[in-house]
């Protein structure tokens, strides 16, 4: 009930067909730098699916209820990302690979914690802002068909959805954003 | 009561704060992508350009204010009433499309300042391309609202925005993938510029601005027609102009996009200074005339002076290739490179490079008039070259300077010995020799230049 409450079914349809929509167009796109763009756009369209799951239909009941949100908030977050970067991982397997898992991975966690911070800033229903605007000045600074900046840090921080997979301050970045958001949102809850 | 509830709607709906992230990003965007722009039009090709980002982004705008009945839980309430549905939403489509059309202007004065020359030419083909850019937007948050009112669910904001991201940055890698630069990409709400990258001196042809035109407006019609419309009929019929956009559309569409690029002639055409010297530019570059007068008149009294009879006007080429040249003027290659600095004797050792006759073609290896090709130019003959130094240095009365490095040019070396042969001769001679270098290299004749200078038989 929990899960219906919060939208599950909605979410999860959106995020199944962002992994078919993944597979179908890594049969589709041949362009490397593009399957790379590919990926990352799906991705992000899979963790904001799961912005609007992040609060209750009614925000006061909510609060009256005599739960223990924040364990329970945290648990939402991290699984929410963990199907998602699951189902996405899968399609690595079922057809050709459009990025490397470890890629996928960070860049799903990176994305999860942007999608809770905006829910914990922003309220749920605006949380996918924060990943989507992030992402997009990112595709147009650093160029989707170029090569994402090598130096100095704070740049690769930045651009760090781009970056290759064994880029460490990349990681770094999206580890961060993703504990950030989770503790975030798991203390504040979704602004109204 | 329209004007109350517009303003109304302006004020209190998502349109104020989707104006102002579309335009916050767009001028982020336009500052941090690229290096100041050269001129007005590089900015508004590259303001159309980046709609790969405002697009998907207006769209989620209007997707996000469709929502909005649902998710103030009024949505029942609203649809009791008896006013008809698209009596109640144009108000509010109203507002959303002012506030597209504002982002687009906004993000497009916010950039101006990073326009290089801010009071350069500003080509009459920039205002049909801002005004589709505009009406572009517009179609986009309508669209929004016309997605948003379909499939009404908290996704359907984002989820556009990424889908559009995904269509439109991922479109132009299947289009590019064809070797020919279809004409169907100017059907994409985002405008790829000329593929030479001219940017400065095209414009879009009027048939293809017009076919622009009719295919967004149908699209915007649509958007808005699907958005007001509340029963399924209706909204099957509000696709009719988008069907028939694309049929007129389609067909009328320019073959190639580089049909669609045509050059802009008032950019290239001439301006001069109105006192003595006359020295023209290109109406592109006109900003720079200021910074030429000086160093053109003394330019022209040093030829005046040490090999008349000297031309009267300067003409500052930058693009374009060398044609034949009129005696009486001085027709000066500068290739105004945007990031350079020219000091006033820079410019006037290059107005005198080769007593102002521009090289023969093939003779000095890479021509920065012509575009880049994929060959290598022929290697340059050092003797043309270095007889080329030495006029220069002859005119500025300067010796060519000895070679500070390890490793000399040839031509470096060939011309200070050329100027030293010639400074030891009468001035007289000097003036005949140099006089007979540029008859030659007006003519573009055969036969050994640096001979000319220092006489047969001397240069070893």
């Amino acid at each position: 009930m929990y899960l219906r409450s919060r939208g599950v079914p909605a979410t999860a349809v959106a995020v199944l067909f962002c992994a078919i929509g993944l597979w179908a167009l890594g049969l589709a796109v041949d362009h490397p730098q593009g399957r790379v763009l590919v990926a990352l756009l799906v991705a992000l369209a899979a963790t904001t699916a799961i912005a609007p799951g992040l609060a209750g239909a009614d925000h006061d009941l909510d609060r009256a209820s005599a739960i223990a949100w924040p364990p329970r908030r945290a648990a939402h977050v991290t699984v929410a990302g963990s199907t998602v970067l699951g189902l996405l991982a899968a399609t690595a397997f079922v057809g050709q690979q459009m990025a490397g898992t470890g890629q996928i991975a960070r860049n799903v966690a990176g994305l999860t914690g942007l999608v809770a911070i905006g829910a914990a800033i922003l309220g749920a229903a605006r949380a996918p802002l924060v990943p989507v605007i992030w992402t997009a000045l990112v595709l147009q600074y650093a160029p989707p068909m170029g090569d994402p900046p090598t130096r100095p840090a704070y740049k690769v921080m930045l651009t760090w959805m781009v970056q290759p997979a064994d880029a460490r301050a990349a990681t770094v970045a999206a580890v961060v954003l993703a504990v950030a958001g989770t503790v975030a949102y798991a203390v504040l809850g979704s602004r109204r | 009561m329209g004007a109350r509830i517009l303003r109304i709607e302006l004020r209190r709906s998502v349109a104020l704060w989707a104006a102002l992230v579309i335009a916050a990003t767009g001028v982020f965007v336009l500052f941090a992508s690229n290096e100041p722009y050269g001129s007005w039009m590089q900015l508004v090709i590259v303001s159309r350009d980046i709609m790969q980002l405002t697009w998907p982004l207006g769209l989620a705008a209007g997707a996000w204010q469709a929502l909005r009945e649902r998710r103030s839980k009024v949505e029942e309430l609203m649809a009791t009433t008896p006013r008809p549905r698209w009596q109640r939403v144009l108000p509010v489509a109203n507002a959303m499309a002012i506030a597209a059309v504002t982002a687009y202007l906004v993000m497009l004065a916010g950039a101006a300042g990073h326009v290089r020359h801010i009071d350069g030419y500003f080509p009459l083909g920039a205002i049909p391309l801002i005004a589709l850019g505009a009406l572009a937007m517009v179609g986009a948050v309508w669209l929004g609202q016309a997605v948003g009112a379909l499939l009404p669910s908290p996704l359907t904001a984002p989820m556009l925005a990424v889908v559009g991201f995904v269509g439109l940055a991922v479109s132009p890698m299947i289009v590019a993938q064809d070797s020919r630069d279809r004409g169907a990409v100017l059907l994409f709400p985002y405008l790829q510029g000329p593929r030479d990258g001219g940017f400065a001196l095209q414009m879009l042809s009027t048939r293809a601005n017009l076919v622009q035109a009719l295919w967004f407006a149908a699209l915007a019609a649509t958007g808005l027609a699907v958005f007001a419309a509340s029963r399924p009929g209706t909204r099957l019929a509000a696709l009719l102009p988008v069907v028939l956009g694309a049929a007129i559309a389609v067909p009328a569409m320019p073959r190639t996009l580089s049909d669609a690029w045509v050059e802009d002639r008032r950019a290239t055409e001439a301006v001069c200074t109105d006192d003595e010297p006359t020295v023209c530019i290109s109406r592109l570059h006109s900003y720079a005339l200021d910074s030429m007068r000086g160093p053109a008149r003394e330019a022209l009294s040093v030829l005046a002076r040490k090999l008349p009879p000297g031309p009267t006007r300067v003409l500052v080429g930058n693009d374009g290739t060398p044609g034949p040249q009129p005696a009486d003027t001085l027709i000066v290659y500068v290739t105004l490179i945007e990031s350079t600095e020219y000091t006033a004797d820079t410019l006037v050792e290059i107005m005198l490079d080769g007593a102002g006759v521009p090289p023969c073609a093939g003779q000095v290896g890479i021509d920065p008039n012509e575009p880049a090709t994929r060959e290598l130019p022929p290697e340059p003959d050092p003797r043309y070259v270095g007889a080329r130094q030495a006029v220069t240095a002859w005119l500025l009365d300067r010796r060519p300077p000895p070679a500070t490095g390890a490793k000399e040019e040839p031509e470096m070396a060939l011309a200070r010995q050329a100027f030293d042969t010639l400074a030891a001769l009468p001035l007289d001679e000097q003036r005949a020799r140099v006089a007979a270098w540029r008859d030659a290299e007006r003519a573009c004749s055969d036969g050994d230049r640096l001979e000319l200078l220092v006489g047969t038989g001397e240069t070893g």
